[in-house]
């Protein structure tokens, strides 16, 4: 029995052995300790980071020290999160952070007011997948659809693939996606009804925003709207032929069918009052908007054929006659003017914008004024409106000519008047639109505080009544769509908060966001994007503007699924793809660490893309050394290490050859012995997202016969990539082989079955594979992750055909011995071959060298017992003491089924599974087909394709390398019918045919 | 009574690098030329750096005439004047060691036999009790000469003063079959070559040291680490071990006692850090010089992970003496925790420079003046900076400080290996500050977060002050970071990286001040922050006005003129062209 040592931790006695660090003591006792650089499988600590610090007070006094290199000591206290420890933590991360240069978001992420994930959706799309994109934006929106048609997409403003060409089109992507899903949207889990009741006023962007969330935990959610439809400005303001009204009430109802009800024209103030909603409800959340416009009172705003562009809109949209001139001045340049401009133009009028600042200031999105120019709309810049002229009717504006001066607080130049210069602009109608904001007076009479003519925030979304809560534009002033859900989103969770009784303790959920480096376009420029393809923007398909003039019908067609992915696929992918890995953001995060707190120099390092699954990004390494010590001390390939001192201390491969140029297959383990994004692993597909797993399955890699326990993470349905299990047995960590190709295909694979014909391939039924195997001799080739279950089935279907069975490589040799007499060998013999099938045998047979095994080169001399032997497949002269290493999962356990050597004179040939094997004589069958789970992108020969499950899906038992009997646990769902059920059904079907009496498909 | 005049020529590298070879070539050629009956030396550093080429010449009666800053037409002058005209030369004459004080204030025990001795002669050290100690040593268990180590107070002159008994206790106590003895000659503080000038003038002393050391702690192999820049100190290394070897003081069975002990010279490639014990063996053992925590200590799993010790040159070159004269009077020389004497060297801007051998409990005063004469050219004395860039810089209102290791710590400075950097009213403490921080920046290992990223930052700020562009709050970001690195730095160099930092901050805050709230180095060092001015010597002459790059001076031919500061790029160029001097850097 080991020495222990009795301590305290954080006030609490624990007993632990002697020989522990402090880390280890509080990890025993579940006490989290943050390190960027301990490594359990090392014995010694490497102290590099500096962030595993805590408090100990000893015989010798109190001192703050790291915990991973501090011994236990009878008697010691430790304290793991007293203030100084976590400042002295959050100065290690911070100078950290200080020399950690590269995205953690992307820019257009960074940039999204209601903080979608672009860059995870926009992959999603690349691949295929906008079932997914929608999914991932419907996690932070529910307007997927609207903000998909009328965002103002500042995203694009910030997207970087303007630095080679042109930005993305992300709203038309996300446009694409969301309208995709309204044939079979989604459906969102919903909480079990809480009882609570919640009144939201006002039917906009926030409202719904608002209600969906609030919806989702539970709670009973009703609108009281004053329009008789659901919307609000994205209803009223936005124009049909921008934001369709058919395709937002299905985006509406959608919410609605969530279980939200609402009353229409229902008016505070008017049909009710606060108070009594109040009385009614458990809590209110005011989004009532902002519907007031603005009104420059210049000399003349009174005439008639004045208004704001606002009550324009809105009355255009409630369907009231309107009466507009022939010519229309419109003033203001931002969304709602351009909107307003464009209704009027629709209407039959000749339009002019007048601004008096220039194009480029202009707040509306350029697309918009582009499209507004094609629609034949004048615009007059650097002009400032001083008089309205006419009698009874508005007959022309004076406007002052402006050039531009100091910058103002907006940190745009400010437009100042010349003197004495003026232009007339003759118009019979003039449309303000420049503004616009909620209805105070109202608002006030109800007993809500305002401040600045909005509702003053209590912090949290708080009013001055804390049952109510508010959001949108009544809250911050005018404000997008995407700000608006934004805000919905926020407010809702504040609510939650509220009636869950935790509001004190609520801090609104904000998203991780600290850009680190360069963000900003002015730091990155063309230059960087000099030898990046271009890919010039796949334009959405529009209606011509004469055409689109004429009506309000929607002027943008909408991607098809080809235009969509090519697209999506021009995505550069900014932001990290260890977003959801990285222990630097995380423990930056629980600690604020400051990213800029120690602002200083930092490298601008080349990226090293030459590995096809592995990047290495050295301006986000942290020389943890974990890479290093993972490739010295357990693979002892060398394959990383350090470079320069001070300062300019890096890692790098030896000679700075390009990671691709390794003959190393253990590229992916170092990826996943990286903390950060410096070593990342770039997942499977056209795009590598970052996909937060939504859920993991703890399983074998059946990569080789060594099966290593192994973690696969799943996003969304889908497996993303294996990593290596967290308690693994064997060497704690995956081969490359095991790592990159166990999900490969997975991206293609088809559920149906297929047969070639010359045209190509066409879907089939079960019949045709029947008819295709009936009568002939079969015979079946086994692939290497074949359960013993489904060999048997198989090797009774062979035989019933009169056929042959075999593996790729069938064992001649077993296994005699298992891990345990490996690791505690006293001397071992590695043939030559034996790490080539399962490179992971270098870290097992390290662990058995550094507990002072001894390597021998003649298998003859190992000591018997203590000694053992490593075999490769097929070879000539296997000790009794042995492991035979297999490069089939089930290797050792096929052996035992009695396969043949070779295969006999078949007229059939069965693949089962995963057959490491494309190049197939074809010549000597009839027919091939392929039992697996893959795509079409089959080698030329074989003539069926029949879906099975996967080692994912599947049961069952493989005997592996170490002669362990493995059971499977199937961790994903699968339409298909079990393997063993398709198998039995076969040969039922093959031994009920009757001899030939006629074929034919 | 010898027969010939003997002359000694100090051949270490310092004397080297001052022209010892051709003096010495000269006094070959001279005796050859003139069939003088002269024997001629080569010997390592006598200790004055500032006097060398240095040569002495004694008499066969004993008498000796020491000879500095020597030039090649000055050695047949001194042969001449010698052996035909019996008497001493000229103003080369060094007063003789009794009377001149840099030597009076001085104890030789470590360097007892350098500059006297032929370092390259074993049995020059023999004569002068060489080995005596290592037969005594060997008639005891090892256990008595620990005794003796931990009675005489010797204490690690590596720099952080471990006494060194309680240290090998440590290896003793470890049981294994194999344990190392590491001398780490890794000396790397810039200014620093007490090492150098040990192993160069007297390797034997070292050599036995280190015998003892492994007989005491049961260590059969030795490992001395030293940096290759060193090679004269490696050659004399290799040429005493192998006397060593053959006169049966190393190998197999040692003065038959039956203790085997050898040593192997380890070649470091001059990182800093490798002077850091975990570093040095990592650095032995072939992987990258980079420190590890401790635990587990050397004494328990060092090198090759088998019980190692580690001593610094000087402590171990100590050995031989305390075992000869006893431990007792070897703590009489120093002071109450710590017995024998320091070495020094003494450089920077002071007068005489060089090698010097005090007893613990010197004042600072006594080696600056005393024995180093003051600043040179007359200058005021600002500040003294020791124990390199691990160390501080202490001000006027210190030097009574005696060095001793406790009263140097509580000052803010360390005892260190050695280095005593004399710096003078010319010279800018910000701009000290920033060399050393500047150097052990350079040299982290680059290993742990603090010392890597934190001293980098701090020696951002550092330049931002010095290049004018400092604010009061970047003192507080000093304060603050400073002892998070120290507190929390894996190893030594970090730990102690912000020294100079903290005291230049501490002794000449004000100065720092006047970096960052005028814009100006009272020193004139920092360039951005100098402004010339142009003074009532000025003649008219327009010259300047003329050359001025940027235009930026005005007047009248003769007339006073001025320079425009707002355009003023600070180029000199006026300062250099003026005929009268009549510019200045204010």
């Amino acid at each position: 029995m080991s020495n222990k040592i009795s301590l305290e931790i954080n006030g609490k006695k624990c007993a632990v052995d002697a020989e522990k660090s402090i880390l280890d003591a509080c990890r025993d006792n579940d006490i989290f300790i943050p390190t960027l650089c301990e490594m359990e499988e090392i014995d010694l600590p490497y102290g590099g980071c500096r962030v595993c610090l805590v408090e100990v007070e000893g015989s010798e006094g109190k001192e703050i020290t790291t915990s991973c290199d501090t011994p236990v000591e009878e008697g010691i206290k430790v304290k793991t999160e007293t203030e100084e420890v976590i400042a002295e933590r959050r100065a290690a991360l911070e100078l950290l952070l200080s020399e950690h240069t590269g995205d953690c978001v992307p820019p257009c992420t960074y940039e999204c007011p209601a903080s979608l994930d672009v860059q995870g959706y926009i992959a999603h799309i690349a691949n295929g997948r906008p079932e997914a994109a929608v999914k991932l934006i419907k996690e932070k929106t529910p307007l997927a659809v609207s903000l998909g048609r009328a965002c103002f997409a500042p995203c694009e403003d910030q997207c970087r693939r303007e630095l080679a060409e042109e930005p993305m089109a992300i709203r038309q992507l996300k446009e694409y996606a969301a309208e995709k899903d309204l044939e079979d949207p989604w459906e969102p889990e919903i909480h079990g009804d809480t009882g609570k009741e919640v009144g939201i006023v006002g039917g906009g962007p926030a409202g719904l925003t608002a209600a969906y969330f609030l919806r989702l935990e539970g709670h009973s959610v009703t609108i009281y709207d004053q329009m008789s439809e659901l919307g609000g400005m994205m209803r009223y303001g936005i124009p049909n032929y921008r934001l369709p009204n058919d395709l937002l009430a299905r985006e509406i109802d959608w919410i609605m069918d969530r279980g939200v009800s609402a009353e229409m024209e229902t008016k505070l103030g008017e049909d009710f009052t606060l108070e009594e909603l109040r009385r009614e409800k458990d809590s209110v959340l005011l989004a009532t908007g902002a519907w007031e416009s603005w009104i420059i009172p210049i000399p003349g705003h009174e005439l008639e054929g004045v208004m704001g562009g606002t009550d324009f809109l809105v009355d255009h949209s409630s369907g009231k006659e309107m009466e507009i001139g022939d010519e229309v001045a419109v003033i203001g340049c931002g969304g709602c003017a351009m909107d307003t401009a464009r209704v009027a133009k629709r209407l039959g009028a000749d339009v002019t914008v007048v601004y008096r600042r220039t194009e480029e200031q202009a707040p509306a999105p350029e697309a918009e004024i582009e499209e507004a120019k094609e629609e034949g709309i004048e615009f007059k810049f650097l002009l400032s409106p001083e008089e309205i002229t006419g009698e009874e009717r508005v007959d022309g504006i004076t406007c002052a000519k402006m050039e531009l001066g100091e910058p103002d607080e907006s940190g745009r130049a400010k437009p100042v008047k010349i003197e004495g210069e003026t232009e007339l602009i003759s118009c019979d109608t003039v449309l303000m639109s420049i503004g616009e904001s909620p209805e105070a007076e109202l608002l006030e009479t109800e007993g809500v505080e305002l401040e600045d003519s909005t509702i003053k925030n209590y912090g949290k979304y708080r009013t001055n009544y804390e049952d109510v809560f508010a959001a949108g534009d009544t809250s911050i002033g005018p404000s997008s769509i995407a700000e608006s859900t934004g805000q919905g989103r926020e407010a809702a969770y504040a609510v939650n908060a509220y009636l869950n009784g935790e509001i004190d303790d609520y801090e609104p959920p904000e998203d991780f966001r600290t850009p680190f480096g360069y963000v900003h376009r002015d730091e990155k420029t063309t230059e960087d994007f000099a030898d990046e393809e271009e890919l010039p923007r796949v334009e959405m398909p529009r209606r011509d503007p004469e055409k689109r003039i004429k009506n309000f019908e929607p002027i943008e067609h909408g991607y098809s699924d080809e235009e969509a992915v090519a697209e999506a696929k021009r995505c550069l992918e900014c932001g990290c793809l260890d977003r959801y890995e990285c222990e630097l953001r995380e423990y930056s995060d629980r600690y604020d660490a400051r990213q800029d707190y120690y602002e200083g120099e930092r490298f601008e390092r080349e990226i090293d893309d030459s590995h096809p699954r592995v990047e290495r990004d050295p301006n986000k390494c942290i020389l943890c050394g974990s890479c290093v010590r993972t490739s010295e001390e357990v693979h002892g390939e060398g394959e990383l290490q350090f470079v320069n001192r001070g300062f300019s201390t890096k890692v790098a491969p030896p000679f700075e050859q390009p990671l691709g140029e390794s003959e190393s297959e253990l590229i992916g383990d170092l990826a996943d012995s990286c903390p950060t994004g410096a070593l990342e692993e770039v997942l499977e597909g056209e795009k590598p997202g970052p996909f937060e797993p939504s859920k993991t399955i703890e399983t074998r890699c059946l990569g080789c016969g060594l099966t290593c326990p192994a973690t696969v993470e799943v996003n969304q349905g889908r497996p993303i990539r294996l990593v290596p299990a967290e308690n693994g047995t064997y060497g704690g960590h995956l081969c490359d082989k095991g790592k990159f190709t166990s999900l490969a295909g997975w991206q293609d694979r088809i559920n149906h079955i297929v047969f070639r014909n010359k045209n190509g391939w066409k879907k089939r039924g079960w019949d045709t594979v029947v008819r295709a195997l009936e009568e002939r001799k079969v015979d079946v080739v086994l692939g290497r992750a074949t359960t013993m279950e489904e060999g048997k089935l198989l090797r009774k279907l062979a035989r019933t055909t009169g056929g042959d069975i075999t593996a790729i490589s069938p064992r001649e040799y077993r296994s005699t011995l298992g891990l345990e007499e490996l690791r505690g060998a006293e001397a071992l013999y590695v043939e030559d071959g034996v790490y080539k099938i399962s490179p992971v045998f270098k870290a097992i047979l390290k662990q058995a060298l550094d507990g002072g095994a001894t390597l021998t080169n003649d298998p003859d001399e190992l000591p018997d017992p203590g000694g053992v032997g490593l075999f490769a497949p097929r070879s000539e002269n296997p000790t009794e003491r042995r492991i035979v290493a297999s490069p089939e999962a089930n290797g050792n356990g096929l052996t035992q089924l009695g396969l043949s050597e070779s295969l006999g004179g078949g007229e059939v040939l069965l693949l089962w599974d995963q057959v490491a094997c494309r190049e197939l004589e074809a010549d000597t069958y009839e027919t091939i087909i392929w039992f697996g789970h893959m795509g079409e992108d089959l080698p030329n020969g074989v003539d069926g394709l029949v879906p099975i499950r996967s080692w994912l899906e599947k049961e069952g038992r493989i005997v592996n390398s170490l002669g362990e009997t493995i059971e499977l646990t199937p961790g994903l769902d699968s339409e298909l019918r079990k393997n063993a059920e398709l198998l039995r059904d076969l040969i039922d079907s093959l031994k009920s045919r009757t001899p030939a009496t006629g074929r034919g498909m | 009574m010898k027969e010939n005049i003997e002359i000694k020529v100090g051949y270490a590298s310092c004397g080297i690098a001052a022209g010892a070879a051709e003096i010495y070539g000269a006094l070959k050629r001279e005796i050859k030329e003139n069939n003088y009956r002269v024997s001629p030396k080569k010997v390592g550093c006598v200790g004055m750096c500032h006097k060398e080429p240095l040569m002495e010449l004694e008499l066969p009666d004993g008498t000796r005439f020491t000879y500095g800053n020597l030039e090649e037409d000055d050695v047949s002058k001194i042969l001449v004047n010698h052996i035909h005209k019996n008497r001493s030369y000229g103003d080369k004459l060094i007063p003789g060691k009794s009377d001149y004080d840099y030597f009076t204030k001085q104890k030789k025990v470590v360097l007892r036999n350098s500059g006297v001795i032929d370092p390259e002669e074993i049995d020059e050290y023999l004569e002068r009790d060489g080995y005596t100690a290592l037969e005594e040593a060997l008639e005891v268990d090892g256990s008595e000469i620990i005794q003796l180590i931990k009675d005489s107070k010797l204490r690690g002159r590596g720099g952080a003063g471990f006494p060194t008994g309680v240290k090998w206790s440590f290896a003793r106590a470890s049981d294994s079959d194999q344990k190392y003895l590491i001398c780490n000659a890794d000396e790397g503080d810039p200014g620093a070559f007490m090492d150098r000038s040990l192993i160069e003038g007297d390797p034997h002393a070292l050599l036995e040291g280190m015998i003892i050391a492994a007989h005491a702690i049961g260590a059969d192999k030795g490992y001395i680490y030293c940096r290759a820049e060193y090679p004269l100190a490696l050659e004399r290394l290799n040429i005493a071990i192998g006397q060593a070897r053959s006169e049966g003081f190393l190998g197999e069975d040692i003065l038959g006692s039956g203790f085997s002990f050898d040593i192997e010279i380890s070649k470091g490639a001059g990182a800093f850090v490798c002077g850091e014990e975990t570093a040095l063996m990592n650095s032995i053992e072939g992987e990258r010089g980079m420190p590890s925590p401790r635990p587990p200590y050397p004494a328990q799993k060092g090198l090759f992970g088998q019980p190692t010790n580690i001593n610094n040159v000087e402590t171990l070159a100590n050995v031989p003496w305390i075992v000869r004269n006893g431990a007792e009077e070897y703590r009489e020389i120093g002071t109450e925790n710590s017995g024998g004497t320091k070495v020094f060297a003494l450089a920077g801007k002071i007068e005489r420079g060089g090698l010097v051998e005090v007893p613990i409990g010197t004042s600072l005063e006594e080696i600056i003046f005393d024995i180093g004469n003051g600043i040179e050219g007359d200058k005021d004395f600002k500040a003294v900076q020791l124990g390199g860039p691990s160390g501080g810089c202490l001000p006027e209102s210190q030097l009574d400080t005696p060095v001793d290791y406790e009263t140097l710590t509580d000052a803010g400075a360390i005892m260190g290996s050695g280095g005593m950097i004399v710096m003078g009213e010319d010279d800018c403490m910000v701009d000290v500050a920033k060399y050393f921080l500047d150097f052990t920046q350079e040299e982290s290992c680059g290993k742990c977060t603090f010392c890597r990223v934190g001293t980098k930052r701090m020696l951002e700020i550092l330049e931002r002050i010095t290049d004018g562009e400092g604010e009061r709050e970047d003192l507080e970001k000093l304060r603050q970071l400073a002892p998070k690195i120290e507190r929390n730095s894996l190893c030594g160099l970090g730990q102690t990286a912000p020294n100079p930092v903290l005291t230049t901050l501490r002794y000449f805050e004000d100065e720092y001040l006047e970096h960052i709230e005028n814009d100006s180095c009272p020193a004139g060092v920092c360039r951005h922050l100098i402004t010339y001015k142009i003074t009532d010597g000025c003649i008219g002459c327009t010259t300047c006005s003329e050359e001025c790059p940027v235009d930026a001076i005005e007047g009248e031919k003769g007339s006073r003129h001025v320079i425009d500061q707002e355009e003023c790029i600070k180029c000199g160029t006026c300062m250099e062209v003026c005929p009268v001097d009549a510019v200045e850097v204010v």
